[in-house]
C-alpha cells in the first residue's frame, strides 16, 4: 500500500517536473515544445550512460541537465526564423531524431536493447529498502526548489518580458527587448528541468529503452499543463496531479465494473482519459488556475498591466 | 481560496483510491491472489486477451475442483502492461502493494519483463515470464523466476535447421534489432556454417520504420537463395509487401508469431497481405506440438476451433495450473516456499497429469505428479529456463498453414 502510494506520486513527481519545464516553454514563453519526449530521452540517456561508466550520480543528474539545456537552447537557435507552428514541426522532428539516434547508435545507447542496471546515486548509504521513500523525498525537494526559481523568474522583469514576446514579439522588439535572447533562454531554462526529470527516470526505473521516449510523454505534458491551466506553475501541479490520477485511478475501474473484459477496460481506460480532457477544454477551457498577472494584485489608480 | 479546496480534494481523491479497494476486500477465507500482467495494448496486443482467457479458463477449472490448500480459491488480478516498461511497473506496483499478489506471470516482452523483475525480486514474489530474451533468467533469480518460454539463445539453431531444408547455399538474414531477436543469431550463424551453406547477407532493421525498402534490396543485393526475417508481426507484414512488390524470389523464413496464417487463414498477418503475398513464406517458433491430446484439450475449453495455434496462452495455462499444484504440494501459499515445488511438480517422475484440476487430488493424496500440461511436456532447469521446447515448421499453402516438420526441441 505505502509502496503503491510512493510509487505513484513519484510519477507524479517526474510529470510535475515536465509540467513545469513546458509551462515556461510554452505557458511564459509561447514556444510548443511537441519534441519534450526527445528532450526528456536525452537527460535520461546522458545520466544513465554517464552513471554506467563510473560517474557519481550528482554530476551525471548535472550533466543531464546542462546537455538537455544546451540541446534545448541548439534547436532554438536553429529555429530562430521560424514562427508558432513552425517551432512546434521542427521540435517533433528533433524528438523524432533523437529516437533515432537512440535507436541507431548501439555503441552509445545500446540500441533498442535499452540501458540496463543503471546504478542509482548514494544506494550504499540509504539502502534498499528505504530507497524508494528518500527518491520520492528527493525528487519532492527538486520541485521545492524548481518551481521557487520559476516563479521567480515568472515575477521577474525577465518573465513580462516573456510574456510580452510571446503575446506580441514585434511590439516586444519594437520596445528594445531582445526576442531571439528571451526565446533561446526560455527554451533552455525549460531544458534544464526536463534534463533534470530525464536523470530522475533513468536513476528511478534504472532501465531505459528508446520505447519510453516515444510521443506519450509529450502528451502527459501537455495534458498536465492544460488542465492546470497554461501559463500557472501552481495550477500545472494540480493539473498533473489530476492527470496521473485519471491515469492510475482508471486502473481501479474494472475491480468495480467486472462485466468487461481485461481488454476492454485497458481500452476504455485510455478513451476516458480522453473523454476527461475534451470535457476539460469545454467546460473550464482556462484550466483549473490562471496565470500569474501583476495588475491582480495593484491598488486601484495604478496603470492596468497587461 | 476555491483553488486550496480543489488541491485537497484532488490529494484526498488520491488518498482514498486505493483504500477505497482494500476495504471492498475483506473477506472471510482468504484466497491467492495471483497477477496476470498481460499486454493488452501495445506491440503484444494481439496476444494479450488470450493470455487473460487461458488465465482465467485454468483458475476456473482449479476453483471448480476445490481450489488449493484446503478450499482457498485463485483469485487472478488482470492489469495491462501495454507492452511498456514505464507502464509495466506502475502496474506491477499495484498488483504487488495493493493486491499483494503471490506471483505475477504473463508479463510479455523484454522490456517489461526486465523492468518488472527487480520489483518481484524485492518483495519475494514469484515471476513467470512469457518473454524469450536471455536476460530474463540471468542474474540472482533467487528460483523466483520462471520462464514459461523456449529461450530466445534457442530459437537459433531450430530455425537455422528449417531454413536448411531445401537444400540452399546462400542464406541472407533480415533482422529486428531488439534483446530477443539479437539472442537467437549466433546459433542461427553457426548452424549454418555447419549445415553446409553461407550467410552472404546480414542486414539489421529497427522496429517502427515507414518503410523497410532500403534493407530489404541490401539483403537481396547478395542473391541469396533462402532469407531469414525474424520479426513481429507489425514489421513483417510490411516486409513480406515490401518484398512481394520488388519480385524477389528467394525463400522467407519468418517466426510464427509473425507469420502465421492460422489453419484457417484466419490470422491477422494473413488478412492484412492476402493470400499472394504470403504463399510460399515460412515460418518456424516454439509451439505446442497441435496433435497431443493435453493441447486439443485446451483449445476446446478455450472455445477455438480444432488445431488454432496459440503461441502464448497454452504455456500461460500452464503456468497457473504449476503455481496452484506447486502451492498444493508445498502446504504454503509463501512465494518463496512454494517457488521451491515447481520442479518437483513439472519434472517427475510421478504420475502424468496435463491439468490442475487433475494433478490437486493426487497431490492432496501425497502421490509424486509429473506435470505434463497443454503446452507441451513442462521440464525445468534450476535457474527456471523451460527446457526441450519443441519447435514446429509450417509453410503458408494458399493463405493456410501446412506443417512441414518439427525441428530441434523434445517433442
Amino acid at each position: 500500500m505505502m509502496g503503491y502510494l510512493v510509487a505513484i506520486l513519484t510519477f507524479v513527481s517526474l510529470a510535475v517536473l515536465l509540467g513545469l519545464a513546458l509551462n515556461i516553454q510554452w505557458g511564459q514563453a509561447g514556444m510548443i515544445n511537441f519534441g519534450l519526449a526527445g528532450f526528456y530521452g536525452i537527460g535520461a540517456y546522458t545520466a544513465a550512460i554517464l552513471a554506467k561508466h563510473g560517474v557519481d550520480g550528482f554530476t551525471a543528474t548535472a550533466a543531464a541537465i546542462a546537455v538537455t539545456a544546451a540541446f534545448s537552447a541548439g534547436v532554438s537557435l536553429a529555429t530562430l526564423r521560424l514562427r508558432e507552428d513552425y517551432l512546434a514541426i521542427t521540435t517533433l522532428a528533433f524528438s523524432e531524431a533523437v529516437r533515432l539516434v537512440l535507436m541507431n547508435e548501439v555503441w552509445l545507447t545500446g540500441g533498442t536493447d535499452g540501458i540496463r542496471d543503471i546504478p542509482r546515486p548514494l544506494v550504499g548509504v540509504i539502502g534498499g529498502e528505504h530507497y524508494e521513500v528518500a527518491f520520492l523525498v528527493a525528487c519532492l525537494a527538486l520541485i521545492a526548489i524548481v518551481y521557487g526559481l520559476l516563479e521567480r523568474i515568472v515575477s521577474a522583469p525577465f518573465g513580462r518580458a516573456l510574456r510580452a514576446v510571446r503575446d506580441d514579439d514585434v511590439v516586444a522588439a519594437t520596445l528594445g527587448k531582445d526576442v531571439l535572447a528571451l526565446r533561446v533562454k526560455a527554451f533552455a531554462v525549460g531544458g534544464a528541468v526536463i534534463g533534470l526529470a530525464g536523470a530522475l527516470h533513468a536513476f528511478y526505473f534504472t532501465y531505459i529503452d528508446p520505447g519510453e521516449f516515444a510521443g506519450f510523454v509529450t502528451v502527459y505534458a501537455f495534458m498536465s499543463v492544460i488542465v492546470g491551466g497554461k501559463g500557472s506553475n501552481r495550477g500545472l501541479m494540480a493539473g498533473a496531479v489530476t492527470v496521473m490520477i485519471l491515469l492510475e485511478g482508471t486502473r481501479f475501474l474494472k475491480d468495480v465494473v467486472p462485466v468487461l473484459s481485461a481488454q476492454q477496460v485497458a481500452s476504455l481506460r485510455l478513451m476516458l482519459i480522453g473523454v476527461g480532457l475534451i470535457a476539460m477544454l469545454i467546460y473550464r477551457p482556462q484550466g483549473l488556475s490562471s496565470e500569474y498577472r501583476l495588475s491582480a494584485r495593484q491598488p486601484a489608480g495604478a496603470e492596468p498591466g497587461s | 481560496m476555491t483553488y486550496a479546496m480543489s488541491r485537497r480534494s484532488l490529494m484526498g481523491g488520491l488518498a482514498m483510491l486505493p483504500l477505497a479497494s482494500c476495504f471492498a476486500r475483506a473477506d472471510a477465507k482468504e484466497p491467492i491472489r495471483i497477477g496476470v500482467l498481460a499486454p493488452l495494448t501495445g506491440g503484444g496486443g494481439p496476444y494479450g486477451a488470450d493470455i487473460v482467457k487461458a488465465s482465467k479458463l485454468a483458475a476456473d477449472q482449479i476453483n471448480a475442483a476445490g481450489g488449493v490448500l484446503g478450499g482457498r480459491t485463485i483469485e487472478l488480478f488482470v492489469e495491462d502492461d501495454e507492452t511498456s516498461a514505464t507502464a509495466a511497473v506502475k502496474a506491477a506496483r499495484k498488483l504487488l502493494d495493493i493486491d499483494r499478489v503471490a506471483a505475477i506471470t504473463a508479463v510479455w516482452g523484454s522490456a517489461p519483463i526486465l523492468a518488472v523483475k527487480p520489483l518481484t525480486l524485492e518483495k519475494n514474489v514469484v515471476l513467470t515470464a512469457l518473454g524469450s530474451a536471455d536476460e530474463v533468467t540471468e542474474g540472482d533469480t533467487r528460483g523466483l523466476v520462471w520462464r514459461f518460454q523456449a529461450r530466445a539463445s534457442s530459437w537459433g539453431e531450430p530455425a537455422a535447421r528449417a531454413i536448411l531444408k531445401g537444400g540452399p547455399k546462400k542464406i541472407g538474414l533480415l533482422h529486428l534489432q531488439n534483446p530477443f531477436v539479437a539472442a537467437m543469431i549466433p546459433a542461427f550463424l553457426k548452424t549454418i556454417e555447419e549445415g553446409g551453406a553461407k550467410v552472404v547477407s546480414n542486414v539489421e532493421f529497427k522496429p517502427d520504420q515507414p518503410s523497410y525498402r532500403a534493407e530489404i534490396e541490401k539483403v537481396y543485393a547478395a542473391e541469396p537463395d533462402a532469407v531469414f526475417v525474424p520479426a513481429y508481426v507489425n514489421q513483417f507484414t510490411a516486409i513480406a509487401k515490401e518484398i512481394y512488390r520488388g519480385g524477389y524470389k528467394a525463400k522467407v523464413l519468418s517466426l510464427t508469431i509473425a507469420a502465421a496464417a492460422g489453419i484457417d487463414g484466419s490470422s491477422a498477418f494473413i488478412k492484412n497481405v492476402g493470400k499472394e503475398v504470403a504463399e510460399g513464406i515460412e515460418h518456424v517458433q516454439p509451439i505446442s506440438p497441435l496433435d497431443r491430446p493435453e493441447y486439443k484439450a485446451f483449445v476446446k475449453a478455450m472455445g477455438a476451433p480444432e488445431g488454432t495455434v496459440f503461441p502464448f496462452a497454452a504455456l500461460q495455462y500452464d503456468a497457473v495450473n504449476v503455481l496452484a499444484v506447486a502451492i498444493e504440494k508445498a502446504g504454503s501459499a509463501d512465494p518463496v516456499v512454494f517457488s521451491k515445488q515447481i520442479i518437483a511438480v513439472t519434472n517427475g517422475p510421478g504420475i502424468k497429469v496435463a491439468t490442475g484440476a487433475e494433478a490437486l487430488p493426487l497431490v492432496r493424496e501425497g502421490k509424486a505428479i509429473d506435470f505434463t500440461g497443454a503446452g507441451q511436456d513442462l521440464k525445468f532447469d534450476d535457474r527456471g529456463e523451460l527446457l526441450g521446447r519443441p519447435f514446429l515448421h509450417q509453410a503458408i499453402r494458399d493463405g493456410k498453414d501446412v506443417i512441414v516438420g518439427t525441428v530441434g526441441g523434445g517433442a
